[in-house]
């Protein structure tokens, strides 16, 4: 079904909707939610919120691109059960690791009271993502967005795993230069 | 702003980004069956360009250098611990790459390599190399180049033989580290914008820079500061077979004329002849400021024998080389 016609069981309040969403973007809601979760259950637990946030906010809201909506709800909802998870200590899996590499995508402050707009941030994140050549921003988003793996990255690309790290560590010290160009700073 | 708010912004992007990544990826790897169809096609195109360019299998960085960048082959210089030959090959769609040979020094790399394209160049006017490199230093650090910069050096009906530079800073030398980098695309380039073809290639590799050994540099500290003309003083000179840097600090608030500086530079050789130093890719730090520490580089066209030069010309002040 396209996706045009699942927004619109969703504004006329048709609970298939969300049959019709999970055959077409259930597979890809759990990827998302297992590389950040490592766990089957939580995972699925996930989906199903990512669902009802789904029921809950379409309408009002009506996403151009009900894949990217969907994959944006599952994430923020997975990292959130991540933290919660490990509140006390950080664990395994791939965000440690994410949130390593990002530190220095981190402009050195000028100021260091000055806590960053949150707004400009992203508009500056969006705009550099944009930037990025096609298969470069895939590989970024993979790793940034979906916590996956380098293996995974490699995998799903077909290139080597030294050429992902090779690129994303390009890419996060164009991040950090764009966003020093955008006078962003810590 | 900490790592977590930044995990956080990636997580707010545009929907359609997220939805691109899902709805487009492929893998870059072929099918075996396209992959020796692909070979099978350009090895005809490839064979037909050899007869017209030549030197298609066993480059030669040497002559091939010598031959593109007027090395002075009566200077008698040996460049043997400077290049190396790749002589790697890569069918991608509509098109192959020959990875040629390799010319550096302590901060300079050359990458000469040829592309045929299945359909021929066409109305094409340039074709254009976009790589990206990594230097792993023996120390376990990493580089990437300041300055990447794409030459046309010849072209046939089918085949364009391109030469990519790299610069990298003083600091970040070359010598035993691995240079990693990835052929990413082919850009040819159309009068008509519209026609504009970009080719993927995406593979990537090492080179080991260890051939890279006892390269004669030269660099001088001038004491006293040699007052030069136009309000700059020399604070330092580097020059390499590839490359000369200078250092100045500017001290009469008046914009220096880098042009005018970058085209007068010579080298004073052993039997007194002077060899103008011909610029390429010539960059400037600090370039908004008119007070202040400038660096200004630039690759130097022909390469120069370092153990032969005695002095140096620049814009007209003489500084002699221990």
């Amino acid at each position: 079904m396209e996706d045009a016609e699942i927004l619109e069981l969703y504004l006329r309040r048709d609970e298939t909707a969300i049959a019709e969403t999970a055959a077409k973007y259930g597979n890809y809601c759990f990827a998302i939610a297992d590389r950040i979760l490592h766990s089957h259950e939580d995972a699925q637990e996930c989906v199903n919120d990512t669902y009802m946030n789904a029921w809950n906010s379409i309408p009002p809201h009506q996403p151009a691109f009900l894949g990217g909506y969907l994959g944006k709800l599952t994430r923020n909802l997975s990292l959130n059960r991540w933290r919660e998870r490990h509140s006390q200590k950080r664990g395994g899996g791939e965000i440690p690791l994410v949130l390593d590499e990002l530190l220095c995508t981190i402009p050195a402050s000028q100021t260091p009271e000055t806590e960053v707009d949150q707004r400009l941030l992203v508009q500056a994140v969006n705009a550099f993502v944009r930037s990025l050549p096609e298969a470069q921003r895939r590989v970024f988003l993979k790793r940034y967005f979906c916590l996956a793996s380098i293996a995974d990255i490699a995998h799903d690309t077909g290139y080597s795993e030294s050429k992902i790290k090779s690129m994303l560590l390009r890419q996060r010290n164009k991040l950090r230069k764009h966003l020093e160009k955008e006078g962003i700073f810590v | 702003m900490n790592t977590e708010t930044m995990l956080h912004a990636i997580g707010q992007i545009d929907e359609d980004l997220v939805q691109d990544m899902f709805g487009t990826q492929r893998k870059i790897r072929r099918s075996p069956i396209r992959r020796i169809a692909c070979i099978a096609a350009v090895m005809v195109t490839a064979c037909s360009a050899v007869l017209v360019v030549g030197a298609y299998s066993g480059w030669d960085y040497a002559s091939l250098f010598r031959k593109y960048y007027g090395l002075d082959t009566e200077n008698g210089y040996n460049f043997s611990n400077l290049g190396v030959d790749l002589n790697e090959t890569l069918v991608c769609d509509g098109m192959t790459v020959q990875l040629g040979s390799m010319l550096a020094d302590e901060n300079t790399v050359r990458f000469m390599y040829d592309v045929t394209f299945e359909n021929g160049i066409g109305e094409s006017y340039s074709c254009d190399g976009r790589l990206y490199a990594v230097l792993h230093k023996p120390d376990g650090t990493t580089a990437e180049p300041i300055i990447i910069g794409c030459d046309t050096v010849e072209r046939t009906e089918n085949t364009v033989r391109l030469c990519t530079h790299m610069i990298f800073q003083s600091e970040d030398g070359l010598a035993g580290g691995t240079l990693q980098f990835c052929l990413e695309e082919i850009t040819r380039a159309a009068w008509d914008e519209n026609e504009k073809q970009i080719f993927t290639v995406g593979e990537e590799f090492s080179v080991d820079m260890g051939f890279l050994q006892d390269v004669v540099t030269c660099e001088v500290v001038p004491d006293p500061y040699i007052q030069v003309k136009l309000g700059a003083r020399l604070e330092s000179v580097k020059l390499t077979p590839l490359r000369l840097q200078m250092e100045f600090t500017r001290f009469n608030k008046q914009k220096q004329d880098t042009e005018e500086w970058v085209n007068n530079c010579y080298a004073v050789m052993q039997d007194g002849t002077q060899v103008q130093l011909l610029p390429f890719n010539a960059w400037e730090s600090n370039t908004n400021s008119y007070t202040g520490i400038t660096m200004l580089g630039f690759s130097l066209k022909t390469p120069i024998n370092t153990e032969e030069v005695t002095a140096l010309l620049l814009n007209g002040t003489e500084v002699p080389i221990p």
